[in-house]
């Protein structure tokens, strides 16, 4: 299995606290990279920096060996899709928010959307598809983080970067969700996620799953 | 203009002043301890406005180009610093593009009004130029501070849910476009609220002026509708114009909302 992203001593400090992130990994095609760690030693930022979200002060990243700045940031967020862990739903009802990001010009030429995908993934993750309808404000955290799964899913992203996907979840559906998760980067070629994640529980049902430990790291940031 | 307008002499303007007497007494009544700021604000206005009187009557005698153009330059200056002395969250200094977008909307629409519609001799003329510079750029100034107010206050408010879009792959311009359209409507809903009762509920100072001044009132209002019709113009340019300059300093190079406007 070939690599798809790799990422070297990729490295911030953490707000106004004399702690920093600085860390290598990669995952290949089919693999799933965990990202462990307590509250604070920055695996938010880890993710956010490898989405583009926020600026590196060290390191670099290659997706399929190409350099990360290469690639236009918007190709790159499309193509490392990150997922929040406080889920993000606008004006409009579920199936608006489903459908929004395929009104943008970034995904002329991705794929289209099905509401045939959208209601299979819903059927996996337990929600009725009576919920399409729904005003998408009016979901619970549970739900809503759920929509926002399949909605990343939908986009065909070729690394989703999870960060605790399982947080609003009780414990039937979040076998579910890390079920989905396992299911859609074995059976979708040339996939990875990257998912950061508290509970052990989580990771029982993953295979093929590489673990990237985080602590904390004291000192300044030093480029190289 | 009819030459028999009421002149207002010394004793007049002296009587006039005995009106603050009546907000002055307002405010020892309730203890608004505004009492101090009012006769300031009284005495500084007299000055301002007999200063200007005296430049004005010099810069209309002079009536030179090369003097007038400065001039209009140094308001738009002041003006842009006004216009956002008091929004919060900026990314940069938002004076450059407001001093754009204002001066750009002033030329643009006072020169094709001194120019192509009053059309004096000359067409520089100081007496129409700079009045007219200074009623677009007052109203300009008003919209342009609502306009950046609101974009600036709307992306902070909402920074999830356009990093949300960029995680879709939306260009900044897509991600923020819901808050740009808001903002150019902010600025723009107070002309064209004046707009629906001018002549109703109001009656516009220009045109006050110019009828206390002599003018028949059909004349009055004719300028008048002019002026409206250009400020509602310029207002608009200059309200599309910060909004599409100013969203750009609120992304980094590498299209990442900078850190000022994330929560």
């Amino acid at each position: 299995m070939y690599t798809i992203l790799d990422f070297r001593n990729l490295g911030r400090s953490l707000g106004n606290r004399n702690t920093m992130v600085r860390e290598s990994a990669s995952v290949s095609a089919g693999n799933i990279l965990t990202i462990k760690g307590p509250s604070g030693s920055g695996k938010s930022t880890l993710l956010r920096m490898l989405a583009r979200l926020i600026a590196a002060e060290s390191g670099e990243v290659y997706f399929k060996g190409t350099y990360w700045h290469a690639i236009p940031a918007t190709d790159w967020r499309r193509s490392v899709h990150y997922v929040s862990q406080k889920p993000v739903m606008f004006r409009g009802s579920v199936e608006d928010n489903l459908r929004l990001p395929f009104a943008l010009s970034s995904m002329k030429e991705g794929p289209s959307y099905s509401k045939q995908i959208c209601e299979q993934y819903m059927k996996t993750l337990d929600l009725p598809s009576e919920l399409l309808g729904q005003n998408a404000q009016t979901l619970s955290g549970g739900e809503a983080s759920r929509i926002a799964l399949i909605r990343a899913l939908m986009i065909d992203p070729t690394v989703v970067l999870l960060d605790e996907p399982t947080a609003y979840l009780d414990d039937e559906n979040r076998i579910r969700v890390m079920q989905l998760v396992a299911r859609w980067v074995k059976e979708t070629p040339g996939r990875a996620i990257i998912i950061v994640t508290h509970g052990e529980d989580d990771l029982k049902d993953l295979k093929d799953l590489t673990v990237l430990e985080m602590g904390y790291s004291q000192g300044a940031l030093h480029n190289g | 203009m009819d030459s028999s307008y009421i002149q207002i002499s010394n004793l007049q303007l002296l009587l006039s002043v005995s009106l603050v007497m009546i907000t002055g007494i307002i405010s020892t009544l309730l203890g608004l301890g505004l009492l101090r700021s009012l006769l300031w604000g009284t005495v500084r206005a007299f000055v301002q406005l007999s200063l200007i009187g005296y430049i004005l009557t010099y810069i209309f005698k002079l009536n030179n180009l090369l003097v007038i153009l400065p001039i209009i330059l140094l308001m738009c200056w002041i003006a842009s610093r006004e216009a956002t002395r008091r929004i919060s969250n900026t990314p940069g200094n938002p004076v450059p593009v407001t001093f754009l977008s204002l001066t750009a909307s002033t030329f643009i629409v006072g020169l094709i009004v001194v120019v192509v519609i009053i059309a004096p001799q000359p067409w520089y003329s100081a007496r129409v130029i700079i009045p007219i510079f200074g009623m677009l750029l007052g109203n300009s100034m008003n919209a342009i501070a609502l306009s950046l107010d609101r974009l600036y206050s709307d992306i902070f408010a909402h920074s999830e849910e356009v990093e949300q879009l960029l995680c879709f792959g939306a260009t900044p311009w897509e991600a923020v476009i819901v808050y740009v359209k808001k903002a150019v409507a902010a600025g723009m809903t107070p002309t064209i609220n004046s707009l629906m009762v001018v002549g109703l509920v109001s009656l516009p100072g220009m045109m006050t002026g110019q009828i206390l001044a002599g003018m028949n009132p059909q004349s009055a209002v004719r300028y008048q509708f002019v002026v409206m019709i250009m400020i509602a113009a310029s207002v608009a340019i200059g309200c599309l114009m910060i909004v599409g300059l100013s969203y750009k300093e609120m992304f980094s190079q590498d299209m990442a909302l900078v850190k000022s406007m994330r929560d």
